[in-house]
This record gives structure tokens, sequence and C-alpha cells, in this order.
């Protein structure tokens, strides 16, 4: 495992169950990552993809 | 004091749905600090050379200081000395300065706690683990109206690496 470079926290006023949902569910990522499409089944070994979307250009 | 010597120990950005009129308010303003900031009542004298000082809600005075840079809604440096026994003496100053840009239909909020020697992670980890938590209460506060009730440990490592120091914690 490699050493940490960059960390961030925050609070959030909401449950763990809908932030989870927020960081993994690809249209409430889109919403808040500037359109990025993100697509995985999250199963560990799986792949991840993050495709930027139109807004952020 | 030469500011120029300060570098930066902490920075924590965190963009919030608000004015940088309406953020510059609540870092200054005991109305808005006590809503955030554990019941702390912020009062800040806004020019350079004014008092900084925030009061603990039993109304002693748990962090004092000086304006250094005040150039409102913009800017924000004052010295913030903990008021525990030694603390200055063993660490030297600590400086946090403000910085609020606009950004689109938010603001960017980037706070910058500076110290003009090394300092410890051990006594930085207080710091690391409070300014989010204040931070992210006067986002929500400033975004809905209500402030965060977050239930936090107190920062051991911090206060364990102080007491080794010889500063006395509550």
């Amino acid at each position: 495992m490699s050493k940490p470079e960059f960390v961030y926290t925050s609070y959030i006023e909401t449950s763990p169950e809908r932030l989870w949902q927020a960081l993994t569910n690809g249209d409430f990522i889109e919403r808040y990552w500037f359109g990025h499409c993100v697509t995985s089944d999250w199963k560990v070994g799986s792949p991840y993809n993050a495709i930027e979307g139109l807004d952020g250009r | 004091m030469n500011i120029d010597n300060f570098k930066p120990a902490i920075v924590y950005t965190i963009y919030i749905a608000s004015t940088p009129e309406k953020v510059w308010q609540a870092l200054t303003t005991a109305e808005f600090s006590k809503k955030y900031f554990s019941g702390f009542a912020v009062e800040a004298e806004l020019k350079a050379g004014g008092a900084f000082v925030a009061r603990a809600p039993d109304g002693s005075v748990h962090i004092s200081g000086e304006v250094i840079e005040c150039d409102p809604p913009r800017r924000l440096t004052v010295t913030w000395n903990v008021n525990w026994p030694a603390l200055v003496e063993k660490l030297g100053p600590t400086l946090v300065t403000y910085e609020i840009e606009p950004a689109g239909n938010a603001v960017k909020l980037t706070l910058i706690q500076a110290h003009d020697r090394p300092i410890d992670d051990d006594i930085l980890s207080g710091g690391r683990q409070g300014w989010p938590a204040i931070l992210s209460s006067l986002k929500s506060l400033l975004e809905t109206g209500q402030a965060l009730v977050i239930k936090m440990e107190p920062p051991q490592r911090m206060m364990a690496a102080l007491k080794k120091l010889g500063i006395r914690t509550p």
C-alpha cells in the first residue's frame, strides 16, 4: 500500500448510507463531479472508469 | 512581527454557496461564530493592530491575538494564540489567515495556519482535526441556516504532545 499524499476531511449533514450512494451512484456523481460519467459495480477487483463530462471543459 | 517568517503548516479549502460578504461576516462576528464554532464568540476589531479574541461559552478568553491584515471581504490574518500557560512561549505565535475568493456561484474559503518554526505533527493534529469541523459547520450554517452538530473526540494526540512539552491544558 502506498503512503497517503493528500488527505481532505469534510463534515456533511447526512447519513453514511446516503453519502455512500452519492460516492458510488453514477447519476449522483455526474451532478457534483462536473458531469463525469463513472461506471463500476464496486466489487473488489472490478474495473473503475471515470470519463470526463462536458460540463467541466 | 514579521509575517514573512511564517510558513503554512495547515491549509484547508472549502467551497460555500454564499457571498464573500456573508462569509466574512460569519468569520468575524460572534453572532455567527457561536453557532458553528462550539459556542465560541469571535470578537474582532477589524483593522490592522486591532484586537482578536475568541471567548469560550463561559465568557473566558480562549484565543487572543491581533489583527495583522484586514482586507474585507477578501483576506483576514490574525495571530491566533490559545491561552494555555506556556503555549506561546514554547511554540511561538500561531498565525491564521482566511482567504475569500469568488468562484462562480460559490465562494472559495481557504484557511492557512502558519508558524514561524517547525511544529510537530502531533501538535498540528489538533488543527487538522478541528478546522474541517469548524469550517464544514460554517458552510452548513451559511447554506442551510443550521450549523452542524458534530460529535468529536478531544484531540488526544495533540494534548499528549503539549503535555510532554510542559504546556498545561484543561
